[in-house]
């Protein structure tokens, strides 16, 4: 081991402290929501729940209505997400498999969407959702977390096709396959884990956004988890302590669940889109 | 189904091989109707509205209620926009301090895991967490740490419990404080990730190189200052260039804390843009503020590229 068994103990603790620094704000939200109104009154924040009180459960479904936003998150994300990995892995094919003039220049063009800002798009495309009529409907978000998701998609795919052999494709082509087969029945299972990889790191994009689904839709019943927990504790934020720490475990839990589940995809995923830029 | 499916005689000459690969996979046809789906999408809901934002950008008024074309008058506005000037301040602030944050802090930590603890991968997947949560609940999770009333939030109740109750604050209420507070609750957030990128890098250094500085006698500090940190210099320029582009570009991690507040002490350029156009209905102003953000960000990078990326290969815009 290089450097001294003191230099490995400081570099041993001062890891320990800033994992324990990301670590420990989730676990005291966790913790801070089965708190009753008496516990953060009487006693520091820091403090352990004296029992556990699940009322602050109750009133964030009942009375915030989380449940709502749940669905409505879920119903913009995955019509969002096979939409993505459909024409996603289809435009992405012929950029990365077939040699053909314009592909560079179709390449360039889409990879242009995954650095812009939002912004310069939120006027224009709230006066056309409002001319189609779909301001305020989950289809307006469904739209455009598509349209936006696409280029990376498109990246991902094409990066990690670009690694099929030639000779899979040639041989193909020599018994007679068409496009469209060579797509379906090569292309596409072969990509299987670029699918996964993209359908993991798309997830978590299209169900934390904020600045579409504030943009579009002020009804309360289709509002997303996060728009709605904005909401939601803007009404009760100050006074409740509870069921404000309720809404926002209950907002990180699935997320957290999932995470664990696909920690490997989504960190690869992240980390191959911002590398190769 | 088209695409022209050709008989192929047994023994294939090379001539007929290309000939088949040329037939059927380099079918125009099959090729624009892959493409269509995503190239349609993508036309209509992102080229367009980017065409449509510099035009409207040219406009007052919104469109529909009375959109009157004004040519470079919005442009000179943003010269004598106090607001403006001041969001650009703040912005340049905020992305000082996050960049270093994140990358300085996220390179540290990589660094100390890779040193002592390269084999926990509980540990990464721990700290890369943050960053895939929701932003609003980070947000209101970060507005109970720095809450003051009506109870001591966390950060307040840890103070007092180590006798600095000298500095107790409204952290975000406090116009001297919040852009800290808003900064520390984004470095939190993506120091994980940053981390990870670093950490990739270490990694990929070939252990020799390292034993054999080791064996001829070198210290921890030379070891890192002349080997590692060289080494790591792609991937250090590649995610300052990834760091700055999400920075320049942040808005609902904002939103998400303060809104903006107080005044107009956390208000970054991307904040100014949404209040003009969609909270005081200035669409066209707002367009215009739009276009300068999609300005910042297409020069910040260029000008990262050319002075962190040497080889003219790597240069993206």
């Amino acid at each position: 081991m290089i450097g001294s068994r003191m230099g490995l103990m400081v570099a041993k603790t001062l890891t320990i402290l800033l994992t324990a620094f990301i670590v420990y704000p989730i676990l005291w939200t966790i913790l801070c929501s089965f708190k009753d109104s008496s516990d953060f009154l009487m006693k520091p924040v820091y403090s352990l729940p004296s029992k556990v009180y699940t009322d602050n459960y109750v009133r964030a479904l009942v009375v915030g209505k989380m449940h709502v936003f749940f669905k409505n998150s879920s119903i913009a994300t995955f019509p969002t997400l096979a939409i993505i990995v459909m024409a996603g892995s289809m435009a992405a094919y012929p950029i990365a498999l077939i040699r053909w003039r314009l592909s560079g220049l179709v390449l360039s063009f889409f990879l242009t969407g995954i650095m812009i800002p939002y912004q310069i798009v939120l006027t224009s495309l709230f006066i056309i959702h409002k001319k189609l009529g779909t301001l305020n409907t989950l289809t307006c978000l469904i739209i455009t977390y598509s349209a936006f998701g696409l280029p990376l998609a498109i990246f991902l795919f094409a990066t990690y096709m670009k690694y099929i052999p030639r000779e899979i494709m040639e041989s193909a082509a020599i018994d007679g396959c068409s496009i469209y087969n060579a797509y379906a029945r090569i292309v596409l299972p072969l990509s299987k884990n670029a699918v996964l990889t993209v359908l993991s790191l798309e997830f978590f994009i299209w169900w934390n956004d904020l600045i579409f689904a504030m943009t579009f839709i002020n009804r309360v019943e289709l509002k997303t988890i996060q728009t709605g927990l904005l909401g939601f504790v803007g009404e009760w934020g100050e006074v409740q302590w509870g069921p404000v720490f309720a809404g926002i475990t209950m907002v990180i839990i699935p997320t957290m669940i999932l995470y664990f589940a696909l920690n490997k995809r989504v960190i690869q995923g992240m980390i191959a889109g911002a590398l190769k830029m | 189904m088209c695409g022209a499916v050709r008989v192929v005689l047994l023994r294939t000459s090379p001539s007929d091989k290309g000939k088949a690969v040329r037939t059927s996979l380099h079918n125009r046809t099959a090729i624009a109707i892959l493409l269509l789906p995503a190239l349609l999408i993508y036309l209509v809901f992102v080229f367009i509205p980017i065409c449509q934002s510099f035009y409207y950008s040219l406009h007052e008024g919104i469109p529909g209620l009375g959109l009157k074309f004004s040519g470079i008058k919005q442009y000179q506005r943003l010269f004598s926009d106090s607001i403006l000037l001041k969001s650009l301040k703040v912005t340049a602030e905020y992305t000082a301090i996050v960049v270093a944050g994140q990358i300085g802090l996220g390179l540290l930590f990589a660094l100390m895991i890779w040193y002592s603890f390269r084999n926990s991968a509980l540990i990464r997947t721990l700290v890369f967490f943050p960053i895939v949560l929701p932003t609003v609940a980070v947000g209101q999770l970060f507005v109970k740490i720095y809450e003051i009333q009506p109870q001591y939030g966390l950060l307040n109740s840890f103070l007092r419990l180590v006798g600095l109750d000298a500095y107790i604050e409204a952290w975000i209420g406090h116009p001297s404080t919040a852009l800290i507070a808003l900064c520390v609750q984004d470095i939190w957030r993506a120091i994980g990730f940053y981390m990870l990128l670093f950490y990739a890098g270490l990694i990929s250094i070939s252990q020799e190189l390292i034993d054999a500085a080791r064996i001829d006698g070198a210290r921890i500090n030379v070891i890192v200052g002349r080997i590692i940190l060289p080494l790591l210099r792609p991937v250090t320029a590649m995610a300052v260039i990834y760091c700055l582009n999400g920075t320049l570009k942040a808005f609902e991690t904002v939103v998400a804390l303060t809104g903006g507040g107080p005044g107009y002490e956390t208000t970054l350029t991307t904040i100014y843009m949404f209040d003009a156009a969609f909270t005081y209905g200035e669409f066209g102003y707002g367009s215009t503020i739009a276009v300068l953000i999609l300005m910042e960000c297409v020069v910040v990078t260029f000008l990262a590229n050319r002075l962190l990326l040497r080889k003219t290969s790597e240069v993206i815009w």
